[in-house]
């Protein structure tokens, strides 16, 4: 009985959280003068606001280059709307991945230094990287772009993954979880003669996975969604990230809410996927490590 | 060992230490640092993007503290400052919510063996077939159905998912990005034709018909109700910090700290309410008791002594629970006050949510509790909860301890360290916050009344090009963070290590 | 793990290669200009159609081809921050859609009076009324994509349907009130909530048109002559402020916050106030002649005709006008090539395709009086609507005040607030209240922006002085020489009230 009202309780509470994406899926298929009326329900389902989203003529560039002997030439539309979707979506999930796995790299070996070796003046740096969190963004993003410039970095990937890439978040998340992990254990390792390098991969670094996981979840999520500094580093179109190129949308002739719609729905499938492979790990590679410990 | 090679030892600790922080370090240097001090730098200066750009080289001028200066003698710094910390109110909620997300969902969600479970998802398949199944009968509307569908394929999912189903569709709303989230609230908000005020206006009709069927007088007693019990939670408060005080159990940090907290309900509250002589008895009253808190302290005997921030954490904790206790009190004697010229007026009527400045902030305040259910909060806490040893609970249970508490004495001290981080992340987000949902969804208005400090940063420093002011807000964030931060640190590291 | 860590890092080398070896090829032989301009469709259009007029009009290298490739850098319409980093920094787009006064004062715009000459497109090729947008200290620093005028669309059908008096070209207050509650009156259930309103609340950009048109009838500005107060603490601004509050709150004309907030979610320049209007729940909308782009996308063809914005009884007809103007980056390495893109904009090839997409009014006003303009053959249901349009630009519009001292976004920011104060709550704050705080606010501004600039401190005195002596002769009731007056409203108020003096008469500076 109990634990029908708990399944009663959590449907309850992920109804309101489904809630906003249900609406957006119906919104995606209206047609454009029903967007924003009070219905939720289309009049009729227009599978059509997809097709702009879905045509994969980049996939034919790639092939025509590299079997072909040219380019194949864009027409204005398709270069609107087809292609530079696609492109765009891809080039989230590529920027989103390289700042995933250079922070997940660099904040679990930061926090290994600042959670398992000790060396004096450790907890003083700790505390700087942590003061930097409390600064926002935007105002440094002038300097920053400054640093972009002289490095030659604007309109590039690298300026959309560098800056991004080592986050005092991920150090501080990583340092937490590895505090967790009983000290005995490194003491067995060490006695047996391991160095602080194989302590670290071999010890720490399997028993922080479900650290890891999460710093990789949220790091992932966060940085698709980025916005403010991909518009400002970018400038060619066939590099905008998705949420830049969402603005398209959004144009002068007036907001294409079904479209935009559409195009958001389509963009949850990287994030969806990911947490749902990931979450699994998170829970269990837990466990496992509780066993071993 | 010889003192040479424990040198030699300290020093090979450093170089380890530093090996392994260079790849953050350098790219942090770069990036987040190098900007960093320039921007403080900045902030001392008259930076400002008309007079200083690649095409305007007058020379920048150190202006020393002018910008500062000129920040806390602005009325808007204040006003954007109070909305900023009124949001904050409600990360202690958002916390709880998430905590009791993650509490939910780890628990045994399949009755606890193979048969109970697929007993489990055939009641959930019957139960939502046949409703379903009654609904197109009934002929109801096709969002009902819809909804109703929903509802199903959830309670369906759910049973054979388990938490793993749950867990992802708590999380769904961070998958969109704001945008859908934000467009739907403002929909949910809606004055006239949103649910939430179709449920309220209902409730406020049975209401201002109670009301009015009352004598005012009886109803305005509420306020003097609301003094008085303010009046008690304020004794209550005192007494019990002093006590503390005594049994050696708080330090002196601590205490000041929670007897500041107890006492700005009182101090700020007290002219908010609508008949001044209330507002001149709960001052007058907070005045005896925090002179006979003094008296006490000065000439009280201490049989145990304490360390200056014991129990710090603890104390704050009550004290701004009590608060919070206070404030809403206060608030709801005014409302009783003019609950029945209210009523008779027009019946009472719902909020206008976003488009009313008394509104707005509660109104972001509630969304941001929603979202915070199955944030990223709830994951850590998910992982965290995961992390305790199923030992311990197996020793509570040998004690006998019921539910609550092991709750109480096995996971939540457990669940320590993420709290910590939790809360300290929070109040730097907190602090930082609002600037999407004010750019994307009320635009700091109406009336200024969603404007946060990096919102107002954002129209300083993006609208007029006065950076070095915009630094220096900033920079004025930035100390206040960092205070909150260092408080926390402290008593979250003896929270931990306990 | 440390395989996995590994695999990943393959992974990621493999797919940067794929990105990087897919980028479409974006080498040139010729030198490339960027256009920093908003997403539309219509965009692409014009980039491949200024390639052809390269091509036409000689501009080619030796073989042939056009001398410049121009590449669009598309932004959103309303985010200013990327232009402002990417201007300051040094490395902006060679050509930006942009407030010319916003981005003058932070000295990013190249002077562009000897190639308008050159080229033709100075100010002669466009609305004499956009002077005060594009020319700063008597120096062109831009020229137009468009020109927009909001006017009220109105939705012939629905008005006939209920049998309802059809809204004039011309009207005041009065005939708007009457027509509105008559409306309004006709078109809902008595006892229920209102859900057919007389016209769309303008929010945004268009609430500030609202006021200010509505002020401006009354002879008074957001600045005053020479722009260096505000004067907004004027009883004619709580005028306006309460009339609007009674527009909403007592005759109903217009949806409120809330109630606009509970018909439609969409946010946005016109979001979803046109499928209001389509589906007969907005009598009128106050927009721009770019709501035929999604007029037209619409099933079926509206009845459409346009009334000017009311006017106050025996006030001043008067009309903001606006433009996207597009102006040469100060740090482009390829400003003469650049300067071409503006010559374009100014050729027939460009004006005609803004008159076929109706996209607000093309920049030269020739090209609103001919027949393709006015009476598009493939849409007669808007025939009678375009010059409407034009009419407002020529003949009520004024530019926007904008004062040396205070960012044009400040002040919007700030009158919205006072509206905000008086509309949402009418308890709040009187009209009077939110008037004089407006105005303070605004003056405070002002003074502050004094300070951190010496030289627009030595400006400021100057000009006070002039107000001083147009405060003198006005007061005497006398004439006032017309190069006195700075405020493009003034100028043209001081020349139709007939107080400004003849040219010939001249004046003391």
């Amino acid at each position: 009985m109990g634990v029908s009202l708990l399944h009663l309780l959590l449907v309850a509470l992920s109804l309101t959280m489904v809630l906003p994406f249900i609406w957006m899926v119906l919104t995606s298929l209206k047609p454009i003068n029903e967007v924003g009326l009070d219905t939720w329900l289309p009049s009729e389902l227009r599978w059509e606001n997809y097709k702009p989203l879905l045509r994969l003529e980049w996939l034919e560039g790639l092939w025509n280059q590299w079997f072909g002997t040219n380019l194949i030439v864009l027409n204005e539309e398709q270069e609107a709307q087809g292609i530079s979707y696609a492109r765009w979506y891809w080039n989230s999930v590529f920027v989103a991945s390289c700042v995933t796995y250079l922070q997940v790299v660099t904040s679990s070996m930061a926090a290994f230094s600042f959670s398992r070796l000790k060396w004096p003046g450790r907890d003083k740096v700790f505390f700087l990287y942590l003061g930097t969190m409390m600064l926002p963004m935007l105002v440094m993003m002038i300097p920053n772009y400054q640093v972009m410039i002289s490095l030659g970095l604007v309109d590039t990937y690298w300026g959309l993954i560098l800056p991004a890439a080592f986050s005092a978040f991920g150090t501080f998340l990583l340092r937490q979880f590895m505090l967790t992990i009983p000290g005995s254990l490194d003491e067995a390792a060490l006695i047996d003669g391991a160095s602080k390098w194989r302590l670290f991969w071999d010890v720490i670094l399997p028993l922080s996975r479900p650290g890891l996981i999460t710093l990789t979840i949220f790091t992932f999520i966060g940085n698709f969604h980025s916005f403010f500094w991909p518009l400002v580093m970018l400038k060619s179109t066939h590099r905008y990230t998705l949420p830049v190129g969402l603005l398209y949308f959004d144009s002068s002739s007036g907001q294409q809410t079904n479209v935009l719609m559409a195009a958001i729905t389509l963009s949850v499938v990287p994030m969806l996927i990911l947490f749902v492979v990931l979450q699994k790990y998170l829970v269990k590679g837990i466990q496992l490590g509780a066993v071993k410990g | 060992m010889s003192r040479a090679s424990q040198r030699k030892r300290s020093r090979r600790e450093v170089a380890t230490g530093l090996l392994f922080l260079a790849p953050n370090i350098l790219g942090f240097l770069a990036f987040t640092l190098l900007p960093l001090v320039l921007s403080l730098l900045l902030a001392f200066s008259n930076w400002d993007l008309r007079l200083h750009n690649m095409f305007r080289d007058e020379p920048l001028k150190f202006v020393g503290l002018d910008n500062f200066s000129r920040l806390l003698s602005s009325d808007d710094f204040w006003k954007y400052m109070g909305n900023t910390l009124f949001l904050m109110m409600a990360i202690p909620f958002s916390i709880a919510g998430s905590l009791l997300a993650a509490v939910l969902l780890s628990q045994d969600l399949d009755g606890g063996s193979c048969r109970s479970k697929w007993l489990l998802v055939v009641g959930a398949v019957f139960v939502s077939g046949v409703g379903i199944l009654a609904m197109l009968g009934a002929g109801v509307a096709a969002m009902t159905l819809l909804i109703g569908g929903v509802v199903g394929l959830i309670l369906t999912g759910g049973t054979m998912g388990g938490s793993t189903v749950y867990r992802t569709l708590f999380y769904m709303p961070h998958f969109c990005a704001g945008v859908a989230t934000y467009i739907l609230w403002k929909k949910l908000y809606s004055p006239y034709s949103g649910p939430i005020n179709a449920v309220l206006s209902p409730v406020l009709d049975n209401v201002s018909s109670a009301v009015n069927s009352l004598p005012p007088g009886v109803v305005q007693a509420g306020l003097w109700l609301a003094v008085l019990l303010v009046i008690v939670l304020f004794a209550f408060g005192y007494y019990r910090l002093f006590d503390w005080w005594r049994q050696g159990d708080l330090g002196q940090i601590g205490l000041l700290i929670a007897v500041v907290l107890l006492t700005i309900p009182i101090a700020t509250g007290w002219n908010w309410l609508p008949v001044l002589a209330a507002g001149v008895l709960l001052l007058a009253v907070a005045g005896l008791l925090f002179a006979g808190l003094i008296l006490g302290l000065l000439f009280g005997d201490r049989p145990f002594k304490a360390s200056a921030d014991e129990g710090l954490g603890g104390a704050m904790i009550f004290s701004a629970v009590l608060m919070v206790g206070m404030f809403v009190l206060i608030g709801l004697g005014s409302v009783m006050h003019h609950l029945p010229e209210m009523a008779t007026d027009n019946g009472l009527e719902p909020p206008q949510w976003l488009s009313d400045p008394a509104w707005a902030k509660p109104a972001l305040m509630i969304m941001a509790l929603w979202a915070a259910v199955g944030s990223n909060n709830m994951l850590l806490y998910l992982a965290g909860l995961s992390n305790v040893p199923g030992e311990l609970y197996e020793a509570a249970s040998i004690d006998g301890a019921g539910r609550f508490a092991k709750f109480w004495h096995v996971t939540w001290p457990q669940l320590a360290p993420i709290t910590f981080f939790i809360v300290v992340m929070s109040m730097i987000y907190g602090l930082q916050g609002g600037f999407e949902m004010a750019r994307t969804m009320t635009q700091g208005g109406p009336a200024g009344a969603t404007t946060t400090l990096s919102y107002y940063v954002y129209t300083e420093g993006f609208e007029t090009g006065r950076l070095g002011y915009a630094a220096a807000i900033t920079w004025t964030l930035f100390g206040l963070v960092f205070v909150i931060t260092m408080f926390n640190w402290k008593f979250g590291n003896r929270f931990v290590n306990d | 793990m440390k395989y996995l860590f590994l695999l990943v890092l393959i992974i990621l080398v493999v797919a940067g290669a794929v990105t990087v070896m897919t980028e479409p090829d974006m080498r040139s032989e010729v030198p490339v200009i960027y256009w920093a301009t908003d997403l539309s469709n219509a965009r692409f259009r014009q980039r491949d159609q200024f390639q052809k007029w390269l091509v036409e009009n000689g501009h080619t290298t030796e073989d042939g081809k056009p001398i410049v490739e121009l590449r669009l850098d598309l932004i959103g319409r309303s985010d200013n921050s990327k232009k402002l980093v990417q201007s300051v920094a040094g490395v902006a787009s060679d050509v930006m859609d942009c407030s010319i006064g916003q981005m003058h004062s932070l000295g990013v715009l190249e002077d562009m009076t000897e190639e308008a000459e050159g080229l033709g497109f100075d100010m002669s090729q466009t609305y004499a009324s956009l002077k005060p947008e594009l020319v700063r200290d008597g120096r062109q620093y831009g020229f137009p994509c468009n020109v927009s005028v909001i006017c009220f669309w109105v939705n012939v059908e629905r008005f006939k349907e209920l049998g309802v008096e059809m809204p004039p070209r011309e009207w005041d207050y009065e005939t708007f009130e009457r027509i509105g509650r008559e409306f309004v009156a006709k078109a809902n259930t008595p006892g229920e909530r209102q859900m057919v309103f007389f016209c769309d609340s303008a929010t945004g950009w268009r609430a500030y048109v609202f006021s200010l048109n509505m002020i401006r009838s009354q002879g008074l500005s957001v600045f005053n002559e020479t722009m260096t107060r505000c004067t907004l603490d004027d009883p004619r601004f709580a005028f306006a402020l309460d009339r609007l509050r009674q527009w909403v709150y007592v005759d109903n004309l217009m949806p409120s916050a809330a109630e606009e907030a509970s018909m439609s979610a969409a946010s946005g320049f016109s979001g979803a106030s046109l499928s209001m209007f389509y589906t007969g729940r907005y009598g009128m909308i106050f927009n721009g002649r770019w709501s035929l782009i999604r007029l037209r996308e619409f099933e079926k063809p509206m009845q459409l005709s346009v009334s000017h914005f009311p006017n106050s009884e025996d006030g001043y007809a008067n009309n903001l006008v606006g433009t996207r103007a597009a102006a040469v980056y100060k740090g482009s390495p390829n400003k003469e090539l650049a300067s071409l893109f503006l010559s374009y904009l100014a050729s027939e090839d460009y004006n005609m395709q803004i008159v076929e997409d109706a996209d607000a009014l093309p920049p030269n006003p020739a090209f609103a009086q001919i027949k393709a303009y006015r009476k598009p053959a493939k849409y007669p249901n808007e025939w009678g609507t375009h010059e409407v349009f034009s009419e407002a630009v020529e003949k009520f519009g004024v530019a926007n005040d904008e004062s040396p001292f205070v960012p044009v976004v400040t002040v919007t920011r700030l009158i919205s607030d006072a509206r905000d104060k008086v509309m949402t709550d009418p308890q709040m704050a009187s009209s009077e209240k939110a008037a004089r705080e407006a105005a303070e606010a605004i003056n405070d501004e002002v003074q502050l922006s004094l300070t951190e600039n010496e030289s627009r401190r030595i400006l400021y005195e100057e000009l006070c002085k002039i107000q001083e002596k147009i405060d003198q002769r006005r007061a005497a009731g006398q004439k006032v020489p017309l190069e006195w007056i700075t405020n493009p409203f003034h100028r043209k108020y001081y020349v139709e009230m007939g107080w400004a003096e003849d040219a010939t008469e001249g004046g003391d500076r």
